[in-house]
């Protein structure tokens, strides 16, 4: 019976036998010299039996008949592995997916085999059962076979071993060998993977560099790295090639690495270094007007006291002072950003912050908007400043509304998180751990990747003009890394967007309460206070609201002054109230050494400026008064009385 | 040599036979290029590969001697012992010059009648 055959073998000799032989019995007969020639031929012609080399350059016949039986339309062939290493190796062919295996030796003897063969493949099912290798006898195992197995099982655990990609690409673009790192990080299975276009596994908008560089006469003659990045997998790739010889020309060797990980790190670190230099330059530039405001501030207030209410300066000084506050508030917002706000940090259970600010959200996010809160029960606690995780939660919403003009849903949930070292939200500075998680998220219009990336900037804002400063999401930022956590947004136009936030649990409560009210009537006492600061105009402001109040008061420009006076002093000194960041000696240093000869002062830091080795990250010693820049006349008099009132433990 | 008596043994024609041995004869006269060309650089798993595919071809078409010369040489590249390599390579290409003599030299049809087959 007329069979339709088709014969793979590299070897022109065996092919010209094989072809010539079955050709005479009357049979169709087609040939190919390798696995990528016999796919081609196998797209047009459908063969009753395949008789297929084992060891063959690019796709072997291993793959070649896994290929096959892969592909539902040539299931029913009957594959015949011919094979010079039948002596040398024990085959289980079935392993392939072949039907049988006969061993290469003298075409005289191996005809009649392959006679039998064409016959066998028609008369019944195949039973692709392991079985025993025809055409054996007297055949016997040779060096040749042995050595050149045991070089390719070396090569194979090589290859097989790396974590690199390797794919061998030929000059059609067609992928002839994948190992296993390859495989995985294509993400299709070997059989799919090999004969297919390399271009094509190339994700879209990456294809046409892609084609450059395979196209580029360059990368055919020498070895080369490909600098920029190939999308595969939605991974990120490196791409390197070597170009090789073969006997038909030359292949291409790529070498692909994912960089995905590396990529990713790289974005975090550029993000926070760019974010640390805005922070120092933000926070820089509020200190100094600080200061300023700090001048203007207290001086409108002490002119207030000598002008009565309806006298026209006195409105003068009340814009003044208006204007004044508006600039404090607009400063207290860039050192937040700059994390050189000094916070005053309490144990905080979240769900109840969330809780008690329900009301206030729902009246900020209007009617059109539905607040939903996920709060897991067991939530761990955070230690941070309540008013400034408040802050993050009421930026966080109302970003959220404004991307929701039409309405929708705001949703703010709470759980418990682990972070290990594997965690993708683990980012640069952030230690592993365990985590309060908390997100808000909306179903508002989303952002495009260009604006997500700059939405922690700085003044950076969508909104028209007046109607933010750019500052809410910035802050926000400051706030949580403060706080030694980290924050994500996930964000896809029309989609909405969810913010992520992650801040370190802790174990333990923080000690009480700090001062909630401030007393409106201005305090005094009688009790000796020395007043340390390097702007003059601050100091003698300081000097001038407290001796009002009946205080005395020493006054020193610097650290090393105000030991001095320290020394000379005679009297008891109850008080020390210094700046923290002055040229010499800083603030914390001057308190410290002061400490040993009056171990009953009391000490308040004045600053809205904590810089970092003088406050650690700006957290305060629970103990320690702080005044925070600018001062008022209510702050500046209620915090010195509320500091000499307190009894030390 | 008697390419008829080959021939019937692989049940082809005389003609089919002597189309495979001239394509034998050509590959092998670039195996044996590529071998020179390993042997010279000492790249043992080229040479290999080359005799290889050299020892199948002869091994199919029952070129015994040839066969058994291409073992020896795996074995030198096995021992380490290169020095009779390029000897062996030309003994193999004496016996393809002979080969393809014999094929120029082949008696025509009539004057085949007769003849006995030879030892490969």
């Amino acid at each position: 019976m007329k069979k339709k055959i088709l014969v793979v073998d590299n070897h022109p000799v065996f092919l010209k036998m094989m072809t010539t032989m079955l050709d005479k019995e009357g049979h169709i007969v087609l040939s190919a010299e390798d696995g990528l020639s016999a796919l081609a031929v196998l797209r047009n012609f459908t063969p009753d039996i395949i008789f297929v080399d084992l060891i063959m350059p690019g796709i072997g016949g291993d793959k070649l008949c896994r290929m096959i039986r892969k592909n539902p339309k040539l299931n029913d062939i009957y594959i015949v592995i011919v094979s010079a290493v039948a002596a040398e190796e024990r085959l289980n062919y079935s392993d392939y997916g072949a039907d049988a295996c006969i061993a290469k030796g003298p075409f005289d003897i191996m005809s009649k085999h392959i006679v039998a063969a064409v016959e066998q493949s028609g008369q019944k099912t195949p039973t692709r059962e392991p079985g025993a290798i025809i055409g054996l006898e007297g055949i016997y195992p040779h060096q040749i076979t042995q050595e050149l197995l045991s070089i390719k099982s070396h090569f194979d655990a090589i290859l097989g071993s790396m974590t690199e990609g390797i794919v061998e690409m030929n000059p059609e673009g067609k992928v002839i060998f994948a190992n296993p790192a390859a495989v995985a990080l294509i993400g299709l299975p070997e059989e799919n993977l090999l004969a297919s276009s390399f271009l094509e596994l190339i994700q879209e908008q990456d294809r046409k560099r892609a084609e450059e560089f395979l196209a580029n006469q360059d990368t055919w003659s020498r070895a080369k790295a490909e600098e920029s990045l190939f999308k595969m997998n939605e991974k990120d790739l490196s791409l390197s090639s070597i170009p090789i010889a073969n006997q038909g020309g030359r292949n291409l060797i790529l070498l692909l690495n994912d960089v995905s990980e590396r990529k990713r790190l790289e974005a975090q670190l550029l993000q926070a270094q760019k974010m640390e230099a805005i922070g120092t330059l933000a926070g820089g530039i509020a200190h100094d007007f600080n200061n300023l405001l700090t001048i203007i501030h207290t001086h409108c207030q002490l002119a207030l006291l000598d002008h009565k209410e309806g006298e026209v300066l006195r409105g003068k000084f009340e814009a003044i002072l208006n204007a004044a506050e508006r600039a404090a508030s607009l400063t207290r917002q860039l050192l937040v950003f700059s994390r050189r706000q000094v916070m005053e940090m309490k144990v905080i259970d979240v769900n109840h912050l969330v809780q008690d600010l329900e009301k206030m959200l729902r009246r900020v996010l209007g009617e059109d908007i539905e607040l939903i809160t996920v709060l897991d029960k067991d939530l761990g606690k955070i230690k941070a400043d309540p008013g400034q995780i408040e802050q993050v939660v009421l930026n966080l919403a109302i970003n959220a509304r404004d991307a929701m003009p039409r309405g929708g849903k705001l949703i703010i949930e709470t759980a418990n998180a682990v972070l290990d070292e594997n965690s993708p939200h683990l980012q640069a500075g952030v230690a592993p751990g365990r985590y309060v998680f908390f997100s808000v998220s909306d179903t508002g219009v989303g952002m495009k990747p260009e604006i997500r990336e700059k939405i922690f900037v700085p003044f950076f804002t969508t909104k028209e003009k007046g109607k933010g400063t750019g500052l809410g999401l910035s802050i926000v930022y400051g706030i949580v890394k403060q706080c030694g956590g980290n924050i994500t947004v996930y964000s896809e136009p029309s989609q909405g967007t969810i913010f992520k936030i992650f801040l370190p649990q802790v174990d333990f409560a923080l000690g009480e309460e700090g001062e909630k009210t401030q007393k409106k009537e201005l305090a005094g006492g009688s009790e000796t206070i020395l007043v340390v600061e390097d702007e003059t105009e601050v100091r003698k402001l300081a000097v001038e609201i407290l001796r009002r109040q009946r205080y005395k008061v020493l006054e020193a420009a610097t650290g090393e002054e105000a030991l001095l006076i320290c020394e000379k002093h005679n009297g008891r000194i109850h008080l020390l109230l210094t700046d923290v960041v002055m040229p010499g000696l800083n603030g914390p240093e001057l308190a410290r050494r002061m400490k040993y000869s009056c171990p009953e002062m009391k000490v308040i830091f004045m600053s809205g400026y904590s810089d970092k080795g003088i406050f650690q990250r700006g957290i305060l010693d629970p103990e320690t008064g702080l005044l925070q820049k600018p001062f008022s006349l209510e702050s500046l008099t209620g915090k010195v009385r509320m500091v000499l009132d307190h009894q030390s433990n | 040599m008697n390419f008829k008596v080959q021939a019937e043994k692989m049940g082809l024609d005389e003609d089919e036979y002597v189309e495979i041995v001239d394509l034998f004869i050509k590959t092998t006269a670039a195996n044996l290029r590529q071998l020179r060309a390993a042997v010279k650089t000492g790249d043992r798993s080229k040479i290999l590969q080359e005799t290889h595919s050299l020892k199948g071809a002869a091994l199919n078409l029952g070129f015994w001697e040839i066969c058994e010369i291409v073992e020896r040489i795996a074995k030198g590249v096995r021992e380490n012992s290169c020095q009779k390599l390029s000897a062996d390579i030309e003994v193999i290409q004496g016996r393809i010059d002979w080969i393809a003599g014999l094929l120029v030299r082949r008696p025509t049809k009539d004057e085949s009648q007769g003849t006995r087959g030879g030892d490969l």
